[in-house]
């Protein structure tokens, strides 16, 4: 190419180039319809992306925030309860982590205003302080004796009125002192929320002087992923039997309680990035499908034009240039729009999906560049799959079209039918020569369906009282100490808290038409010896019903059988818990009987005790008949001094009475037992109520029950008891829990899973709807010639109408009809499987709401489209 | 010299399990700076023929030589070129671009061509059409007249030495038909170029220097020379 004819060729593309933008322009705001349809389903595709990863990240990070919290570190592996200093320093040694800490519980504190539980002080560096969420705020980390890092638990506790530099009065309790003191507040540190603590913490100096501590926690870390529970376990006993075996000793295996931080790992789960695939894909189909749809549309109405342009010379590559240079207005339009509105509706989102999931903490909406680069990059695809074939259709399409004279639209005409013409078979002919859309249509209205109806079956097939059995609710309000609730909720078990006294009183005056149980417990500990010994290690070694029920609890297991082991191999004593309980006979007597009668008349006499079985199957060490020795009164201390036949002498000492036991009972409810669970670690006896102010220690009320006779009567009742709790100080001091409250929430979750599924339904119901009518629309325009002909030939309108419905109606049912049958087999296969598991979850298929939308889908399927088209206006 | 050489050319149509033949193994010759008329019955293939030569269409057989380029082995791009730079096209039903004003639907090919536009000339032709009024008008807004004298100042923009006519008066009234008739001979007249055109019409036929009659064309049969009967 001579140097003036490539001048030239250059000076042609920069003019051509300058044209096809021009006409480009002058096109694109020729088609509003188009334009505005393809904006709104590119911003909807970019606005989806945003708000699907900026939620779905942000609550994925709240709730393993949350998930931290509750385990308290974010090491990613821990050792609770270790017996030892000396393990943090061998674990380090061992090169198995990166790093290892701990923290001392070194006691409890007390301030003028700060008596409760739950305040403990702590020994560790600043560092494992803020792994474990008490990162400083405000001052430093205590660097001397005297002083002290309070959280902000600590400084709400005092009303705000604490600062750095505050000189405060304080108790420090120890196991083997306690040691007041006034300490200087030298930093303010956050509180960990999900941990009922206030907590502060002591200086290294402090904790070498007095070093004390009833549980050390050490903190381990390393990659994520890279050690399990089994592991961690493994590596300490590892490292203590190389220590034991350096000092010439026997090494007794540990099993240690070992845990790994279920959130220390940052990678999606497999059920998160299935979820965020899913939505994503299905957005690109959905808003692709759009798009494609309103381009097709406009490539069928302007396709004489750009064949008109043809005719003038304008090449292929020309024409997909300009429609090219639509699309990226659009998708420059549409992603800024889309992007923004996704910030606006994450941010509006997420706080919702935080309060339904439960999660507390702070809800930051997480918006990260490449959410926005990923919203970019969908909506490209979104952009490329729905123009593309338009584009190409457009571009290639002959010039000659434009003209209208050539034979290459005409149909080929394989063989004349001679049958006879009916609207069906007209419609169904009709259908199958437009399999691709018609395929396209049928897809996306049996998603919809499938969708619905598997939601709707789950939520059909949720059993409420058998979810709310599963919560171990047996009475219809329950009155207890957050705790004590939450044990009962998860089928733990724990330490019960006293109600106060006052709060009884103020319940009876509301309770009145309630059928109420004051629970009374009196918590001993008692030391086995002899024949009473040899009883229990039957049942705890050699039962096995109750070693079936001890593999579920590996915390009881570890501690009982260790002390059953060492009684049968060296004769030292078992130390077991009583727990003594108080009930008129009328509030027992249906319990079940394993052995024995429950005999009014003896049972109230103040001589006999009901001993409740140690599991279901009603193994027991004390059996109907026998003698047992309960305590009358009770040491405030454990003293564990030992005589020369290794009896406790404190314990000995104690004032006892001895009771016939009347019958062995399960007690499911009162003992702890909870759902699922087929053991008690102690022994539990119940008394008569009468015998309670002869104890020399007051019984501690832990729990009030109340069943209602009507429902009306439990309604107005448990407003009043809510509304006296409230005065009385709320959930800080005792919590309720309701059968009416659980249902509700139940309620409100099948509500929730409703939201999501029918949500989803209803988006790809839109998305489907939008291409069903634009198929629709598209068909009638490019067939306009073809309605113009038959009405030319003396069809009525009224005809050409029923063969449109008729059309739509075939479309859809089979659309409808597989959708609604796959979705029933889905949901009952699904279903089936769920409820091995959750057994509140049994297959309760429903099929009205399933036709009821089908109806719906059909009838607009039948009347919108041919009411929004004017086909009765065809011409030739 | 000739500008337009034809020689064997058939074209058929397949209608289902039919084939429909308009023409078979026709010979033509146009030569430069003519007025050539193609006239004949409907369905004669006139505009077929025409759209062929204009390479809007393809031929089954034969060879269409125009400007001394051979248009029946040109390509998709080749022919893009040649529509846009060496010849123009006058239709019946204008075919203007709706969103463009009158100026622009007549530089489009210039520009389409990467060429600068000619604004002198290209004025000139808008006043001897009497369009100039209208150029910044919108096709709608023009009448039947109006819009056919945009199509033909569109067709002779590019300075092409051919212009292809497909009845452009044929949408007109007579009158309207007869002034668009004279502007485009004018035009073609004044800028040396041939003019091919098909018409129905016999006194605008009268005006041509080449009239080609399609059933006489159909009917000189080059098998009956060849075999010397």
């Amino acid at each position: 190419m001579s140097k003036d004819s490539k001048a030239n060729w250059l000076q042609e593309r920069k003019v051509s180039g300058r044209m096809i933008k021009s006409i480009a322009s002058k096109l694109y705001h020729a088609d509003s319809r188009r334009n505005i349809t393809a904006i709104v389903a590119i911003a909807l595709s970019a606005m989806l992306v945003v708000v699907a990863f900026s939620t779905i990240m942000s609550i994925t990070t709240l709730t393993r925030r949350n998930q931290q919290m509750t385990f308290g570190s974010q090491a990613e592996g821990v050792y609770m309860y270790c017996p030892s200093v000396y393990w943090p320093e061998l674990l380090r040694e061992s090169g198995y982590f990166d790093d290892v800490t701990y923290a001392v519980y070194m006691g409890t504190y007390e301030t003028d205003m700060a008596q409760e539980g739950g305040n403990y002080f702590l020994y560790t560096d600043e560092r494992t302080a803020g792994w474990n969420f008490n990162e400083v705020t405000e001052g430093r980390w205590p660097q001397r004796d005297g002083e002290i890092v309070v959280d902000e638990r600590f400084v709400e506790n005092h009303d705000g009125n604490v600062h750095v530099g505050d000189v405060i009065p304080i108790k420090l309790i120890m196991a083997a002192q306690e040691v007041e003191q006034d300490v200087v507040v030298c930093g303010i540190c956050t509180a960990n929320d999900a941990l009922d603590e206030a907590r502060i913490y002591v200086s290294e100096e402090f904790f070498v002087r007095d070093y004390s501590g009833f549980r050390l926690e050490t903190y381990c870390r390393f990659e994520n992923g890279k050690y399990t529970d089994e592991d961690l376990a493994g590596i300490l006993n590892e490292v203590l039997s190389r220590e034991y075996e350096a000092r010439g000793l026997v090494y007794q295996k540990w099993e240690p309680l070992t845990a790994i931080n279920p959130a220390a790992g940052d990678k999606l789960s497999a059920g998160t990035m299935a979820l965020l695939s899913g939505l994503i894909t299905l957005t690109i189909i959905c808003a692709g499908l759009m798009v494609y749809t309103i381009y097709y549309i406009s490539t069928v109405k302007n396709v004489v034009q750009y064949g008109q342009l043809k005719l003038i010379g304008v090449t292929e590559k020309q024409i997909r240039s300009i429609v090219r240079c639509h699309a990226f207005r659009q998708y420059v339009t549409g992603l800024p729009i889309g992007c923004l509105t996704g910030v606006i509706f994450g941010h509006v989102l997420m706080p919702v999906m935080a309060s339904y999931s439960g999660l507390s903490g702070k809800q930051t909406l997480m918006l990260k560049p490449e959410y926005f680069l990923y919203a970019a990059a969908l909506s490209f695809i979104v952009v490329y799959i729905g123009t593309n074939k338009p584009m190409r259709i457009l571009s290639q399409t002959p010039p000659i079209h434009t003209v209208g004279f050539t034979d290459s639209r005409k149909e080929k005409i394989s063989r004349v039918h001679s049958v006879r013409f009916t609207p069906g078979r007209f419609a169904r002919k009709n259908i199958r020569k437009r399999k691709k859309k018609a395929a396209l249509v049928v897809t996306s209205v049996s998603l919809v369906m499938l969708v619905f109806v598997i939601t709707m079956n789950i939520i059909h097939s949720l059993n409420v009282e058998a979810l709310i059995a599963h919560f171990n609710l047996f009475a219809d309000i329950e009155i207890a100490a957050d705790q004590v609730l939450r044990f009962m909720d998860t089928g733990g078990t724990g330490n019960v808290e006293k109600i106060p006294g006052e709060i009884r009183a103020e319940l009876e005056k509301v309770s009145g038409d309630m059928e109420t149980i004051y629970h009374y417990n009196l918590y001993a500990f008692s030391f086995l010896y002899d024949e009473d010994a040899e009883k229990y290690c039957d049942i705890v070694l050699d039962n096995a019903d109750y070693q079936e029920g001890l593999e579920e609890d590996s915390a009881v297991r570890e501690k009982l059988i260790p002390r059953a082991m060492a009684y049968r191999e060296n004769g030292k004593p078992i130390l077991v818990q009583q727990s003594y309980r108080f009930y008129e006979y009328n509030q027992i007597s249906d319990f079940e009987v394993f052995e024995g009668e429950i005999d009014k008349e003896k049972y109230e006499s103040g001589e006999y005790v009901l001993a409740v079985a140690m599991d279901g199957y009603g193994n027991t060490c004390y059996h109907a008949g026998d003698v047992v020795r309960l305590y009358e009164e009770f040491t405030e201390k454990l003293d564990t001094t030992q005589d020369g036949n290794g009896r406790y002498i404190s314990y000995d000492s104690l004032r006892t009475k001895e009771y016939t036991v009347l019958a062995v009972v399960s007690d499911t409810y009162h003992n702890q037992m909870a759902w699922g669970d087929k053991h008690t670690s102690g022994f539990e006896y119940i008394l008569p109520i009468q015998l309670m102010d002869s104890f020399w220690e007051e019984p501690e009320l832990f729990m009030v029950t109340m069943n209602a006779p009507d429902a009306d009567t439990l309604a107005r009742v448990e407003v009043e008891v809510r509304a006296c709790l409230e005065r009385m100080g709320g959930e800080d001091i005792v919590s309720i829990r309701s059968k009416a409250t659980y249902k509700e929430g139940i309620e409100r979750l099948a509500a929730e899973i409703g939201l999501i599924g029918n949500g989803l339904a209803i988006l790809v119901g839109v998305m489907a709807l939008v291409n069903f009518l634009n198929s629709t629309v598209s068909g009638i325009a490019e067939r306009k010639e073809e309605f113009s002909t038959l009405q030319a030939i003396g069809m009525m309108k009224r005809l050409l109408i029923k063969i449109l419905r008729l059309e739509n109606l075939y479309t859809v049912l089979w659309a409808v009809i597989p959708g609604f049958l796959i979705g029933q087999l889905v949901s009952a296969a699904a279903i089936s499987k769920a409820s091995e598991i959750l057994p509140y979850f049994k297959w309760n298929g429903t099929v009205f709401p399933g036709i009821l939308l089908a109806v719906v889908i059909i009838l607009i399927a039948m009347i919108y489209p041919n009411r929004r088209t004017d086909i009765g206006n065809c011409r030739l | 010299m000739a500008i337009i050489e034809v020689q064997g050319l058939t074209k058929s149509y397949q209608d289902g399990e039919v084939k429909n033949e308009i023409f078979r193994n026709i010979d033509l010759c146009i030569e430069d700076e003519k007025f050539a008329a193609i006239i004949g019955k409907s369905g004669s293939g006139k505009s077929t023929l025409l759209n062929i030569l204009s390479g809007l269409d393809s031929a089954d057989a034969g060879e269409v030589i125009v400007g001394g380029k051979k248009i029946h082995l040109m390509k998709d791009k080749e022919l893009s070129a040649y529509r846009s730079k060496d010849i123009g096209f006058v239709f019946q039903s204008f075919h203007l671009i709706p969103v463009l004003s009158v100026w622009e639907n007549i530089i489009l090919p210039i520009q389409f061509a990467g060429m600068s536009v000619d604004v002198k000339y290209v004025e000139e032709l808008m006043e001897m059409l009497e369009i100039t009024e209208k150029r910044n008008a919108l096709p709608a807004t023009l009448s039947g007249g109006q819009q056919q004298r945009v199509a033909i100042a569109r067709a002779l923009a590019n300075k092409p030495f051919l212009v292809f006519a497909d009845e452009p008066t044929g949408n007109l009234d007579t009158e309207t038909g007869n002034k668009v008739f004279e502007l485009l001979v004018n035009g073609i007249r004044r800028y040396h170029q041939t003019l091919v055109m098909v018409t129905h019409d016999m006194d605008i036929a009268k005006h041509a220097d080449i009239v080609v009659k399609m059933e006489e064309l159909k009917n000189m049969k080059r098998g009956y020379n060849e075999q010397g009967q």
